[in-house]
């Protein structure tokens, strides 16, 4: 039994040791190396070897260990080991140093982690085998847990080559057919895509108190949404006069909704002292400064940056056969085009509402379908095993 | 839930499960309370998620006191909810009522929810396999079957919160897993509670093994909670809020 769990731990170290090996000369994993058609046909070939694999451990002890209780031990504590070191090194994708020579700062592409990252799915693909070839009613939850754990792993793990993720700078009224990837290299596109409009909704503004003494700004702040008047730490504040849109004139702030306008509020501002300060507060924008309000010699009245709610494109895709599709793509929802996702990354912060770009991300993943699909049978298994009738004794 | 923890202890079955879930009811009533005033389900920071893991630990402890009548389990799930209610009294750590916009998901409430509930019940296990694992008397096989089943349902709602954040995240930014420092730790504490499940059928009699290794996942899964917001490693991540 004992000598059974020393080979397992034995074979994952000679694994991690074979990483390491490999690091030291070769660097990271070419992920980009086993794209399309190259992945599909090792993904091909890895499933074939498995099942002959399978066949071939009735005559070899050594396959046959691979898919016992003792791999599965060995395996699962070989990569929490390594997640744990993935969590605790900075991941700064430098090989100078130690570690960095290991790997460890650029874990999920280091050779040590990839190997042993294949091991595992290998183990658990022979005991998927295994549960397929020796299915009970009984142990459906188990198999299916297996069953969807290794084909969200592999596919994802095969499938890491074939994604490519691009990023797109469209100017307001323009077409794009060119992205740029993680290298800045240009990259076309299988469609045009076209900014029709892009909007910005924001939060209510909000006043907060500025130590200009270096504590920075307050903790508490009061949100001018539905009110005329508060207090912040002890400072009361009433609002006389609340301008979404204005622009900085001569005697403070005039409404007009114009590029590069911004909200501002006219407050009155009673001290802990009882002294009552009256004043214009902005948040500024690209075209004028901030106007804050000095309420005591070390301390003013802010209107912080206003926070997005939410921001959409509203795009027109050609795809190649002149098929044009209108679609309003915002962050958690995308837009699909074959095995395209169109995913909205950002905007020209500096500008705020007013940006004149909306920044885009087409993300291209061919195994899109067979990872979710996956990845909702896992769900699926998870709530099995929750509804799955307890054990009654700890031997079962 | 503290005179419900007492009235377990003395034995008063009824009136312990009556003051208990009234005392769940009234956190419940407080959290839904929070997500009518600041109008977002209140969820996004550190307080707002110790007082769901406050609640889902008092609801456990209820429901486990129920199935398996152990006096002390009250007194445990009281004692950590209450620390945990008073962290949040000194420090609530609720201030905005905005919510950004990559929070702004279907998937954002379920699966917060789940995994607090996940926690919680893990939180729960933790306690009592400290408790066998410590007493004098062997454990008996009831226990421990006890300890399988809770980690089986833990690791179940762990499995379903982590399966919703891939799925949110591949329709947020356009991966499933980015190995975020907050996903790794999360991926290696879902990885120990299934090597608790695997050790367990392998090695049935190993109780001292297993308990600690139940200790061990209960210590990953408080780094990938918490004291990631501590590493170095883990600054600027995609669940930085």
């Amino acid at each position: 039994m004992r000598a059974g769990y020393k080979r397992a731990f034995l074979q994952c170290l000679l694994l991690f040791c074979v990483g390491v090996i490999l690091q030291i000369f070769f660097g990271g994993v070419p992920v980009s190396a086993l794209a399309y058609p190259w992945s599909v046909v090792v993904a091909l070939v890895y499933g074939y070897m498995l099942v002959l694999g399978y066949v071939l451990a009735r005559k070899a002890r050594w396959l046959r260990s691979l898919f016992d209780a003792r791999a599965s031990v060995a395996t699962l504590t070989s990569m929490i080991l390594l997640c744990i070191i993935f969590g605790l090194v900075p991941q700064t994708h430098s090989s100078a140093g130690f570690l960095g020579a290991l790997g460890f700062t650029a874990m999920s592409h280091s050779y040590p982690f990839c190997l042993m990252l294949a091991y595992f799915i290998t183990c658990l693909g022979f005991k998927t085998i295994d549960d397929v070839r020796h299915w009970r009613e009984q142990r459906l939850t188990t198999l299916l847990v297996h069953v969807s754990v290794f084909v969200a792993l592999a596919a994802s793990f095969l499938s890491s080559g074939d994604k490519l993720r691009l990023k797109v700078v469209v100017p307001v009224g323009h077409t794009v057919h060119m992205g740029y990837d993680a290298d800045n290299s240009p990259v076309e596109l299988p469609f045009t895509l076209k900014l029709e409009e892009f909007s910005l909704e924001s939060y209510a503004p909000r006043l907060a108190l500025y130590d200009l003494r270096g504590e920075g700004v307050s903790e508490s702040n009061l949100s001018l949404e539905d009110m005329s008047c508060g207090a912040i730490d002890g400072f009361d504040i009433a609002v006389e006069q609340l301008l979404s849109d204005a622009v900085p004139s001569a005697d403070g702030f005039v409404e007009s909704v114009e590029e590069g306008s911004a909200p501002a509020a006219r407050v009155a501002v009673r001290t802990p002292w009882g002294d009552v300060v009256h004043g214009w507060v902005s948040s500024g924008s690209f075209r004028f400064e901030p106007q804050s309000l000095g309420v005591t010699p070390h301390v003013a009245l802010v209107m912080l940056p206003q926070e997005p709610k939410r921001y959409l494109s509203r795009l027109t895709i050609t795809e190649q056969g002149g098929v044009a599709t209108s679609h309003d793509v915002a962050v958690n929802s995308p837009a699909r085009v074959g095995a395209w996702h169109i995913y909205q990354s950002g905007y020209d912060t500096e500008r705020g509402r007013w940006s004149r770009i909306s920044v885009l991300e087409c993300v291209r993943d061919g195994w899109y379908g067979v990872v979710s699909g996956a990845l909702w049978a896992i769900l699926l298994s998870g709530c099995l095993m929750f509804l799955r009738p307890k054990s009654k004794t700890s031997e079962e | 839930m503290i005179t419900g923890a007492v009235a377990a202890l003395r034995g008063r079955r009824a009136a312990a499960i009556s003051l208990s879930a009234a005392g769940s009811v009234v956190l419940l009533a407080f959290v839904v309370g929070l997500w009518m005033v600041l109008e977002r389900p209140p969820l996004r920071t550190m307080g707002e998620t110790r007082l769901w893991y406050s609640f889902f630990l008092s609801v456990a402890g209820a429901v486990v006191y129920l199935l398996w009548r152990y006096r002390w389990i009250l007194s445990f799930t009281t004692l950590l909810s209450t620390v945990f209610l008073c962290i949040n009294l000194f420090k609530p750590e609720i201030h905005s009522k905005s919510l950004m916009p990559a929070l702004q998901s279907v998937w954002f409430v379920p699966h917060v929810v789940v995994y607090m509930m996940a926690y919680a019940l893990l939180g729960a296990v933790t306690l009592f396999a400290i408790y066998l694992w410590l007493r004098r008397d062997e454990p008996q096989r009831r226990e421990v079957a006890m300890c399988d089943n809770l980690v089986r349902v833990g690791w179940s709602f762990l499995t379903a919160g982590m399966i919703m954040g891939a799925l949110w995240a591949k329709q947020a930014w356009g991966d499933y897993w980015s190995w975020d420092p907050k996903e790794t730790w999360a991926a290696a504490t879902w990885l120990a509670y299934l090597l608790y499940m695997h050790l367990r059928r392998a090695e049935p009699k190993q109780l001292d093994v297993t308990f600690a290794l139940l200790c061990f996942a209960f210590v990953l899964l408080q780094m990938c909670w918490w004291g990631i917001n501590f590493l170095p490693s883990a600054q600027g991540g995609m669940h930085s809020y």
